[in-house]
């Protein structure tokens, strides 16, 4: 009885599910947003400054070859007045700083900090214009790319199975007020499908052949309502976004493998003709596998190549790599701070996201279906650690489902730990709670009640384990926040040079 | 002091704009739903014709369902776009194609042949699409008439006079649940 009254306090409905997660979605998705700048911010602590000394370059070429040379002064003298006000703020700061002794004293430093800050405008903003260029180049090429990756094909008029999902698809569409999406077949035993497109108004949805053969045609339908209610709920422009993201992180980074790696050459002329529209959609992976290089660990190893020069060729090669010397550091600090921030900080808060985004879907497919049993018994056949068929790696984000196994593709260039998409298991135990009957959804449902019913012995046993694991836990998180500290303060030194090279008449 | 009054008043006048406009924008989806419905019905009768021709051939001793979908079909287009009559016409039309469905089951030469299995699932899918149309339908209906009697949008709507629609209702089983074979 009284596991019984726990399960019905715990039910909910699907309009509650959905505000819940979108509400939690919401806020995870600003937090996402607050970490990337401030990673954006450590990046263009370089680029900022490097921008600047180009544009005085730039300026004093022009007034060189004769081009209005008084007003190029001019504008360069007002450049240098600007540059020299952020350093000056700068170094307030760290005198503040290094002088501080209280927090008060600490937190007198911040003002002066906000001023020098201006240094990194031109870069941030040079960001953000590559982002929106990127996320406009993957809304137009998902579908093509997706289809490529997949190696997809349109139904064939004669299969019934096919047809018949043609029509699932369509009347699934109805129920959602959205155009029916383009549908593709991917022949491939796995049981699995995925949606792509630029924005929910115009959708393709790639389903496996293994799925239709599998599931009958209340769960496949199931399936499809939750791709078109991730479709609805905006996941396809958020994905677009996301790439672009990585796109952006992977380009700024690939500037500093120019010297060692030719891989990086070739990424960055992808990637000016996918924003000039030049780059066939099916190869869109291509340019985000090429920038996304930058990030990986692997790439120092081209670096460190170039470095044992100075060994292999005594004199000459260190002479050669000697005014490469500051350009190296500062790209190992700058590889560095992105890796750390990637693998501790931003893939958890990016696959928490991802995973409240299907949570969602699921609500708005239960919606949709107005029947949870038939999504659980779809989900509970899709389950399997080879959900993936070939040359899904790189979608990770368009699937239904995504198993936990081996980082790879989306996943290992973004650092993402956890999987993109929540276990089947705590999906059946949601579902369960919005009325799904199946017997594991339910034998889930009530495991996590009696847990809940015992919750204060549950959080002392918890604390009780984890208690010796705290001052280890503790070191890392001071280990890694010093490291983060150091690899920034280099970055600002860096750029604070380079912004000083404006200075010189 | 004046200009708090004034920008209080301008506030105001802005909620307000935005209240009337979602509220244009929630009945234009209800327009648009029904205009989804009204295309998947027209296009379930539009099929009519064919598949009993499909069927007529098997079933020749049981003219009189062949004669009641006809005419269900016929009031159902006569009812046009009045809501609650064509709820009603319609959810007729579904009663006897559910009746025809049954009496095709039973016909063995039929139940073997190829062609019960397309007929079939094209049953099933035009059953569905009402069905889903029809709930799209209803949850814009819900959710503009809750926008309609609850504050503050109540306020604008009545002084513009919107009025609620009728939800579009059928008979509780509606939704055919036709048991398709693989």
């Amino acid at each position: 009885m009284a596991a019984s009254t726990a399960i019905q306090g715990q039910r909910s409905s699907f309009f509650d599910e959905q505000t819940r997660r979108r509400r939690t979605a919401r806020r995870l998705g600003l937090i996402c947003l607050a970490f990337s700048a401030a990673i954006g911010a450590v990046i263009s602590a370089v680029f900022g400054p490097a921008l600047l000394v180009l544009l005085a370059t730039i300026l004093r070429l022009l007034a060189a070859a004769g081009i209005a040379p008084r007003a190029m002064e001019a504008a360069r003298h007002a450049l240098a007045a600007w540059v020299r006000e952020g350093l000056q703020a700068l170094s307030r700061t760290v005198d503040l700083a290094s002088a501080a002794n209280r927090v008060a004293d600490a937190l007198a430093a911040l003002p002066p900090l906000a001023r020098a800050s201006q240094l990194l405008l031109p870069a941030m903003a040079g960001a953000v214009l590559l982002w929106t260029g990127l996320a406009r180049f993957h809304r137009r090429s998902a579908a093509a790319g997706a289809t490529a990756c997949l190696g997809a094909r349109e139904p064939r008029p004669g299969d019934f199975e096919e047809m018949q999902l043609v029509n699932t698809v369509a009347e699934i569409a109805l129920a959602a007020g959205l155009p029916a999406p383009h549908v593709l077949l991917v022949d491939s035993p796995h049981l699995n499908a995925a949606i792509a497109g630029p924005s929910h108004a115009q959708t393709t949805v790639l389903v496996t052949r293994g799925l239709l053969d599998g599931l009958d045609r209340a769960e496949t339908q199931a399936v499809m309502a939750h791709l078109v209610a991730s479709a609805g709920n905006g996941d396809l422009q958020l994905a677009a976004a996301l790439q672009a993201w990585f796109g952006t992180l992977g380009a700024l980074l690939s500037v500093y493998d120019l010297p060692f790696r030719r891989g990086a050459w070739t990424a960055l002329r992808d990637l000016a003709r996918a924003l000039l529209g030049w780059m066939p959609g099916a190869q869109s992976d291509t340019v985000n596998a090429g920038l996304m290089a930058s990030v990986a660990p692997g790439s120092s190893e081209a670096m460190l190549r170039v470095m044992s020069l100075a060994e292999r060729w005594p004199p000459l090669g260190a002479l050669l790599i000697l005014p490469l010397a500051p350009w190296m550091l500062l790209t190992m600090f700058q590889k560095f701070v992105v890796q750390l921030w990637m693998l501790f900080v931003f893939g958890w808060s990016l696959g928490l996201l991802w995973r409240t985004r299907r949570y969602l879907a699921d609500a708005v497919a239960v919606q949709l279906m107005r029947d949870p049993e038939t999504l659980a018994s779809a989900l509970r056949r899709i389950d399997g650690e080879n959900a993936l068929p070939p040359g899904g790696d790189a979608l990770e984000l368009a699937f239904i489902h995504t198993p936990a196994g081996a980082m790879k593709g989306l996943r290992e260039r973004a650092s993402v730990v956890t999987s993109f998409t929540p276990a089947i298991a705590d999906r059946l135990a949601r579902l369960g709670a919005m009325g799904a009957h199946t017997s594991m959804a339910s034998s889930l449902t009530r495991k996590l009640a009696g847990l809940r019913a015992l919750s204060w012995q549950r959080q002392l046993l918890v604390a009780c384990l984890m208690a010796p694991l705290l001052p280890l836990f503790g070191m890392l998180a001071v280990l890694l926040a010093w490291l983060l500290a150091l690899a920034t303060v280099v970055s600002v030194a860096g750029g604070a040079m380079i912004a000083s090279a404006v200075l010189r008449p | 002091m004046s200009w708090i009054i004034l920008g209080v008043v301008a506030a105001i006048l802005l909620y307000a704009v935005s209240l009337y406009n979602g509220l244009v924008q929630q009945r234009n989806q209800v327009r648009n739903a029904w205009a989804q419905i009204d295309v998947q019905l027209l296009r379930r009768s539009e099929l009519i014709p064919d598949l009993l021709e499909g069927v007529k051939g098997y079933m020749r001793h049981e003219s009189a369902i062949f004669v009641g979908i006809t005419e269900a079909r016929k009031q159902a287009l006569a009812a046009g776009g009045n809501v609650p009559a064509r709820a009603a016409a319609e959810a007729a039309l579904s009663e006897q194609m559910r009746g025809l469905f049954a009496l095709a089951e039973a016909v063995p030469e039929l139940h073997a042949s190829e062609n019960m299995k397309g007929f079939q699932e094209e049953l099933a899918t035009t059953e569905n699409r009402i069905a889903f149309a029809r709930q799209f339908f209803n949850d814009a209906v819900l959710t503009y008439n809750t926008r309609l009697e609850t504050v503050p949008s109540n306020l604008v709507a009545g002084a513009f006079h919107f009025a609620p629609e009728a939800f579009f209702q059928a008979e509780p089983s509606a939704r055919v649940h036709v048991p398709v074979k693989f």
